[in-house]
């Protein structure tokens, strides 16, 4: 079959030539027209968009001085704080590619990253800094910037710089099955795109006051920074500790947009914290990053009666989102899951169904969700096998092959039924189980282990549970070494060792068979 | 039983359920350090709820509330009373 038809395209972006695709700008042109406008609300802290601004200027000043000048990966090693998203600015502003790493990750891990990147310069808050120790120090850049009483005056002239299309604009990494994590090349056209698809959808305002419930190496915090600071807008930044259960916070912030996993309101449900109309300054709320149950989106409509409740679906791939459905009085459900179904693509993009060949199969065929449009990435980060593999030329245009099985129903909305690979999604992050097996093996000096998504609900996991044979080491040793190696939420909640683990019939360890023992304990 | 005592019963259990078996302060971090997960904090949530009667669509929910048997005590001897 033929590609199938694009779902249209108002405001996409074709060509290299569009005149503005520095993802600072807008800043800089809210910065001048009204620069004591709330940007940002972190920590306790009001910034406005003057502050900002100048901070974010005078980062770019920073690393425009450096010796040698072509645009290069700038990493942002700092996560929820002033410094964070200054840093993240004044790249893009410098024309530079930001990276996001998490302050968070294992010394280990965060050195491999940095020896994978090579980055010009670094910028680090206190979270960062504490965080560059031993190995991860040695793999650091000569050029950090480690305060910003070390930056170079503010100089009100200066402008961010000019970006062509095909620049990268950012660059994030996701968990990868061979062990190592994947970049994300996402250039400043994709971006564009995506804010102007969203801006063109939701109508944000400089009134609305965004929620920050992401970390920065989740692009959907590309949304919450960037769809607020288009339009001269106020980010809010959720304390870490209540993103989770955000009640209070979206009261007291009086939120307008709110932008979270959908296990925040699973949660908030279940703790029958959702009454109806405890949010009433929502105008909008954008769930992303894993399945949305049904019941939860119905419990939060409740709870915000002024405000659209969307389930937005998208792989980092294809620049934050793809496709999106709305709740409604007649709601379309994937039925097989109980949540709301993915949707039809946003404006720009095209989507197809593949079978195992790469054919694209006929609407209602089961089989692998494929997407074309300005908003798919440039590829991998130093790995053309695996971007050639993934971003396929099909009918002469570029698809990104998502590994998520779908179908299209009659009425053209999408459903997604799971993934055709190892992958799974812990509160919104992609992990690659063989990635967490590798470390396993290392760690516990066997091959006789498995790692296993429990509890699923509603198609999502809740975390890890790693089954372990053939090893001396107790379970809390390698729950400790495998803090040192991964991101906390890689690293399995339990261990279990047992005598032997199942086999299926190709002589590997049976995932299925372990799901089942758990499903049978918890009955 | 009292709160302290039975909060930290709850909270042994939760951990060994995890494979983590050590002793623990209670002042001991549970859900920042790691040890336990956010699948974890529901749990706890849900165990105040039903034994000691927090709301916390009152209350309000902030992991640092529940991150340690002390903390878990003081917000039970603030918001919570005893149901069972």
């Amino acid at each position: 079959m033929t590609p199938p038809s694009s779902h249209g395209g108002f405001n996409s972006i074709d060509g290299p030539t569009a005149p503005e695709f520095n993802l600072a700008s807008p800043l800089f042109q809210h910065a001048r027209q009204n620069g004591k406008l709330l940007a940002l609300s972190v920590d306790g802290r009001n910034v406005s968009y003057g502050e900002l601004a100048a901070l974010a200027q005078r980062v770019a000043r920073w690393l425009t001085g450096r010796p040698s000048r072509p645009p290069g990966f700038v990493c942002i090693l700092a996560s929820r704080s002033v410094e964070a998203y200054a840093g993240i600015l004044g790249t893009c502003w410098a024309g530079d590619t930001y990276v996001p790493l998490n302050p968070k990750l294992p010394e280990a891990r965060l050195a491999q990253l940095l020896s994978m990147i090579k980055p010009v310069a670094l910028v680090v808050d206190d979270g960062g800094l504490s965080a560059l120790t031993g190995l991860a120090l040695s793999a650091a850049p000569n050029r950090m910037l480690t305060g910003f009483g070390e930056l170079p005056p503010h100089d009100p002239e200066d402008r961010p710089r000019p970006m062509s299309a095909w620049d990268i604009a950012y660059m994030i990494f996701t968990s990868g099955s061979t062990g190592l994590p994947k970049g994300v090349m996402i250039p400043a056209r994709a971006v564009t795109c995506f804010l102007n698809v969203l801006s063109g959808l939701y109508g944000f305002r400089p009134e609305d006051r965004f929620s920050m419930a992401h970390n920065e190496t989740f692009d959907v915090s590309v949304h919450d920074m960037f769809s607020a600071w288009n339009v001269g807008a106020s980010v809010h930044v959720v304390p870490a500790t209540q993103r989770m259960g955000p009640l209070k916070f979206i009261q007291e912030k009086q939120l307008t947009v709110w932008g979270s996993v959908p296990s925040t309101a699973v949660f908030l449900e279940r703790m029958n914290m959702l009454k109806p109309g405890a949010f009433p300054t929502l105008r909008h709320t954008i769930f992303a990053g894993e399945p949305l149950p049904l019941r939860s989106a119905q419990a939060w409509q409740q709870a915000a009666p002024n405000s659209s409740v969307d389930n937005l679906y998208g792989p980092t791939e294809c620049t934050i989102f793809s496709t999106w459905e709305r709740l409604s009085d007649t709601p379309h459900v994937t039925r097989e899951r109980g949540t709301l179904a993915i949707g039809k693509p946003l404006p720009g993009f095209e989507a197809g169904v593949l079978d195992e060949s790469c054919s694209f199969i006929a609407p209602g065929m089961e089989g692998e969700l494929a997407l074309s449009g300005p908003q798919v990435a440039t590829g991998y980060f130093q790995d053309p096998e695996r971007t050639a593999e993934r971003f396929p030329v099909i009918g002469g245009k570029i698809w990104y092959r998502t590994g998520d099985l779908v179908f299209q129903d009659a009425s053209g909305i999408y459903h997604h039924l799971g993934r055709l690979d190892n992958q799974v999604k812990i509160l919104g992050n992609r992990v690659e189980l063989e990635e967490v097996e590798k470390h396993l093996r290392e760690v516990c000096g066997s091959d006789m282990v498995a790692a296993v998504p429990w509890p699923v609900e509603y198609g999502s996991a809740q975390g890890l549970v790693a089954f372990v044979s053939g090893t001396a080491c107790a379970p809390s040793d390698v729950k400790k070494a495998m803090r040192s190696r991964v991101a906390d939420y890689m690293v399995p909640g339990a261990i279990r060792v047992l005598k032997t683990l199942p086999l299926n019939a190709n002589g590997k360890v049976d995932r299925r068979e372990l799901e089942r023992m758990l499903a049978e304990e918890q009955t | 039983m009292d709160a302290r005592e039975a909060i930290r019963a709850f909270v042994k259990d939760l951990l060994a359920s995890k494979g983590e078996t050590a002793a623990f302060e209670d002042a001991a971090s549970l859900l920042l350090s790691g040890s336990l997960q956010s699948i974890d904090a529901v749990e706890i949530a849900l165990f105040l709820e039903q034994e000691y009667a927090i709301d916390f669509s009152v209350v309000g929910f902030d992991e640092a509330q529940i991150d340690s048997v002390d903390a878990i005590v003081s917000l039970v001897e603030q918001h919570g009373r005893r149901i069972s």
